[in-house]
């Protein structure tokens, strides 16, 4: 279907908005060096940046603007952090990057402990909503074709993903609060 | 975290995640909505950072590819399954009290024969109070001649009354969900020890608790009226006059997702409880049967069971009822018909064999 093959597109095209700006952003988001009081800290900043943006111009492309003062407001703050550490942890200072590419490059290891995350989090979804984003998610599935596959509706396999998605993010937020 | 921040953190990790599905379409309304909620708080932002996040992940998972699709597709619940055919609706249920939930999904839906409906046209010119209750661990839902729905819970004790002025219900005891026709000439008023609630939407819930009355609104709103004197109520005898006579606008408007707690002083407070609407409705499938044969529902729950349900008795594939039930549930269909004397019904795990006695 026409449609479903835009809806991907959109789609692809909204992802790299993020994908753009994901290493260092999920860097900082999953970092577990990091407590949960820097995430408010970011959020809050990020907030108070986009407060300052002018809705005209916001509108334009949200989530290009969101993900760039985003992944900005990380950069810094992780840098801001390693300079903290030079002070206090002459070990840690050796394990500084260099340069500031190192701050957002990679980031593989965060990557894996998400996924890892996720993986284990999965296993306790109901059924019907694991059954949702591995075929939608991890085989890459358009709606129709999940639709198909179920004998559910579109709407149903949407309204299970956006379910899922909330789900997990709760879940992992439990991890994410663990001191 | 308190109950109430958890569940704000629920909704809000539902609307990012919804957001993240909207904005593929991407209208410039849409856009403009999505910035509008960005600023409202913090927390917005940092949902939908997470939630982004966790989209974008979710394609590198289960690299072992260790999850079977197919095992899943067979398990596939029934309930969730659409039907276009059928005159269906999702339950709403407060996810804030499971055991209603769980009274909705366990207990036994309730058939409504044809000698009720026969009993209402009978009595249909003089008025009397109708009292329908349910015992413990039984769950109940009756269509009334209006064709408002009456959801009683466990326990829980409702008397009608039906007037061409009025359409009137006493909770006596329990609980209750009521699903409310619009009938602008006859109001829906819902009586508690310690207040009337009058509808002025659709869709309420009314708990009436040793401690007060509880109403939470689901769909539309609902006037309130603390009363220390609300009728009360003789099965036989007429409503008292003061009750189709309440002023509407002296009651407190409690609307969709607020719920109200009323006391015996008859002081009304009203907070917000956004899951009241919660999406969980969806997730719930029923069967809604009116004047059907009962060779029409057994095919509608074949369609749907692994569990198959035969008529063998003779006649009895063209008798009429009337009811609601779970769809995933066809052994609450089997308990039902069971307390119809006149039907034998033999469960194994295979099937369900309905005969005539």
């Amino acid at each position: 279907m026409l449609s479903d093959r835009l809806n991907l597109h959109a789609a692809r095209l909204a992802q790299s908005a993020f994908s753009e700006h994901s290493a260092v952003l999920r860097r900082f988001l999953t970092s577990r060096v990091g407590n949960i009081n820097d995430i408010d800290d970011l959020v809050q900043e990020v907030f108070t940046r986009l407060l300052r943006v002018r809705d005209t111009e916001l509108v334009r492309d949200p989530l290009a603007y969101l993900f760039g003062i985003a992944a900005n407001v990380a950069r810094e703050f992780l840098q801001r952090r390693y300079q903290d550490s030079v002070i206090f942890d002459s070990e840690v200072a050796d394990r500084t990057p260099a340069d500031h590419e190192r701050l957002t490059e990679g980031g593989v290891a965060e990557r894996v402990e998400l996924r890892d995350q996720l993986n284990r989090a999965l296993i306790k979804l109901p059924p019907t909503h694991r059954l949702v984003i591995l075929l939608v998610k991890r085989d890459g599935l358009s709606y129709a074709e999940a639709s198909h596959t179920t004998g559910l509706s579109v709407h149903t396999i949407e309204k299970y993903l956006v379910e899922a998605r909330a789900l997990l993010r709760l879940m992992l937020a439990g991890k994410e609060r663990r001191p | 975290m308190t109950d109430y921040d958890a569940d704000l953190e629920k909704l809000v990790a539902r609307r990012a995640s919804r957001w993240i599905e909207e904005l593929q379409e991407g209208t410039p309304q849409e856009r403009s909505a999505f910035v509008a909620w960005l600023k409202e708080s913090p927390a917005n932002v940092r949902n939908f950072l997470l939630l982004s996040m966790i989209d974008q992940s979710l394609e590198d998972v289960d690299p072992e590819r260790s999850h079977d699709v197919d095992a899943l597709l067979a398990t596939l619940d029934p309930a969730v399954i659409e039907l276009p055919r059928l005159q269906t609706r999702p339950v709403i249920t407060k996810p804030r009290r499971p055991r209603w939930i769980v009274a909705l999904t366990a207990a036994a839906a309730c058939v409504i024969g044809g000698s009720a409906i026969a009993w209402y046209m009978r009595d249909h010119r003089e008025p009397a109070w109708r009292v329908f209750e349910t015992a413990t661990g039984e769950q109940r839902a009756f269509e009334l001649e209006d064709g408002s729905l009456l959801h009683l819970n466990t326990h829980s004790r409702a008397a009608i009354h039906f007037s061409a002025n009025g359409r009137d219900v006493r909770l006596l005891e329990g609980e209750a969900l009521f699903r409310v026709q619009h009938d602008a000439g006859r109001p829906f008023r819902v009586y508690t020890q310690e207040a009337v609630i009058q509808a002025i939407g659709t869709q309420f819930n009314v708990y009436e608790r040793p401690q007060g009355t509880s109403v939470a609104v689901i769909e539309g709103r609902v006037d309130i009226e603390p009363t220390a004197a609300a009728p009360r109520v003789i099965a036989g005898a007429r409503p008292s006059s003061s009750s189709a006579n309440l002023p509407a606008s002296r009651g407190r408007i409690v609307r969709s997702s607020e719920e109200a707690e009323i006391s015996h002083q008859g002081e009304v407070s009203v907070h917000a409880d956004p899951d009241v609407a919660n999406a969980v409705a969806w997730q719930k499938r029923r069967l809604v049967f009116r004047q059907q044969t009962l060779e029409f529902i057994a095919a509608q729950f074949n369609r749907y069971s692994r569990k198959q349900i035969r008529i063998e008795g003779a006649g009895i594939a063209n008798r009429v009822y009337t009811g609601v039930f779970d769809a995933d549930d066809v052994d609450s269909f089997a308990q039902a018909l069971a307390s119809d004397p006149r039907l034998g019904v033999e469960e194994s795990a295979q099937s369900i064999v309905i005969t005539s006695r």
